[in-house]
């Protein structure tokens, strides 16, 4: 047996495969991203944690301040001397800002309450690096290779799910939401509409097998779209267990286990 | 050329050139690597950099043992990725019924063999279905145990050998046919 393993992993354990050329570049750029956006998230979750934080002390400061002395008027033109000072939000990269709460409580109120959702809004958006937008509705939407007829005959054809699920009459409409990708390809399932365990795992796989669609168009450009479709299950569906089995094997070792 | 230390601490630096040096010397291999469990070369090279890229994040972890340890750290996580990303697919739980194979298999000629090219074997590996080519490709390429390989697609150490036995067996037809059409 040792000898019979031998022949491939010798010859398959440090085997090459020849990548595209353009590869190696395209590697680089998508790290490259990361890495850009890796920092900017740093830097936009540290304002967005310490502006209010310093706003709340300064503000309480403030307050105490202006009950100390009842001359308002001179307090307040102290702080609005280094108005001209503009913008203290940091480029990307600058990192560590928020250590100096004076010094963001200054930007703050001058810049006055529209700058506010500007480092939120972007906090929010780099939670999801190297990602672009994803559209609801465009001009043209995304299609399943075939159309929607095609699309509900794959499902159909596809489906596998275990006799329990016929037996105990368990079936019904899963609805799925993913991202239909420029190049087709579809990511993040997620189930919206439940039914039943199983019939919802079996929903996902059925979505993530599914072949690369041809994406959406706004203006005539491919976008990301996200879209929903139905997973029917019906009793009358469940023939194609003669196609394909769950391999015994496994099921036989998986007692305690579930995957 | 750099130390397989400093390469990877670069790399984490974020150092471009040393992110190139470190695609230029395994990029290939593991894309080779992936394909021998996905057996689709999109598929292959989108995990190849899945893990490059989850290695930069992670060479803290990395500990330098020697010549090549890099490359068999790299090829871990590389695998690792692969199986969560089979997983996740629930690729590792259906197998079409028409490839499972029949008994009676005459035994192979190992020194004939010998002679098969390394594509051949792979494309041999990758016609398994999914579940026997994972188990096989981690036990008998990767060197994994039956413990890690149960523990890691979530089966057990005698259903992992079992399929193994089964990955075997159709290894061995597919040799056989080879030889046989080749007039070996």
């Amino acid at each position: 047996m040792k000898d019979f393993d031998d022949i491939f992993k010798q010859r398959l354990e440090g085997y090459e495969m020849k990548l595209p050329d353009t590869d190696r570049d395209a590697f680089l750029n998508r790290q490259a991203t990361r890495e850009r956006f890796a920092r900017r998230r740093r830097t936009y979750l540290s304002i967005a944690v310490g502006l209010p934080a310093a706003a709340a002390i300064i503000m309480a400061l403030a307050f105490t301040i202006s009950l100390l002395s009842k001359q308002d008027d001179v307090t307040v033109d102290s702080t609005q001397t280094p108005a001209g000072q503009e913008q203290v939000i940091p480029a990307q990269g600058n990192e560590g800002i928020c250590t100096d709460g004076a010094v963001e409580w200054v930007t703050l109120t001058l810049d006055g309450d529209d700058d506010w959702g500007k480092p939120m809004e972007n906090a929010q958006l780099s939670e999801s690096p190297g990602e672009e937008d994803v559209f609801m509705v465009v001009d043209e939407s995304p299609e399943f290779p075939g159309g929607t007829s095609a699309l509900m005959g794959y499902l159909r054809d596809n489906m596998v799910v275990p006799d329990s699920c016929r037996e105990n009459n368990i079936q019904g409409r899963v609805l799925v939401t993913f991202i239909v990708e420029k190049d087709g390809s579809i990511t993040k399932p997620v189930v919206v509409k439940s039914v039943h365990p199983i019939l919802d795992a079996e929903a996902l796989r059925l979505v993530s097998a599914m072949p690369k669609w041809k994406p959406g168009r706004q203006n005539g450009e491919v976008q990301r779209v996200k879209y929903t479709i139905p997973v029917n299950f019906r009793k009358d569906y469940y023939k194609n267990l003669a196609d394909t089995i769950i391999e015994e094997d496994i099921m036989a070792s998986t007692k305690d286990k579930t995957f | 050329m750099r130390t397989e230390q400093e390469l990877a601490r670069l790399c984490t630096a974020g150092d471009r050139e040393a992110q190139g040096e470190l695609y230029s010397l395994y990029a290939s291999r593991l894309y080779a690597l992936c394909y021998r469990y996905v057996a689709d070369r999109e598929e292959a090279q989108d995990l190849m950099h899945d893990a490059m890229i989850k290695a930069m994040d992670s060479f803290k972890s990395f500990s330098f043992t020697g010549e090549g340890s890099l490359y068999a750290w790299l090829r871990r996580l590389t695998v690792n990725v692969v199986i969560d990303r089979l997983r996740q697919m629930s690729k590792l739980r259906l197998v079409p019924l028409d490839q499972t194979i029949e008994p009676g298999i005459t035994d192979t000629d190992d020194d004939a063999a010998d002679n098969i090219p390394a594509q051949a074997l792979l494309d041999m590996v990758a016609a398994l279905p999914s579940v026997r080519r994972t188990v096989f490709n981690m036990y008998c390429i990767d060197g994994f145990s039956h413990k890690d390989i149960a523990a890691a697609i979530g089966i057990t150490e005698k259903g992992s050998a079992s399929i193994l036995a089964k990955a075997r067996a159709q290894l061995k037809s597919q040799v056989n046919d080879y030889l046989k059409r080749t007039g070996r």
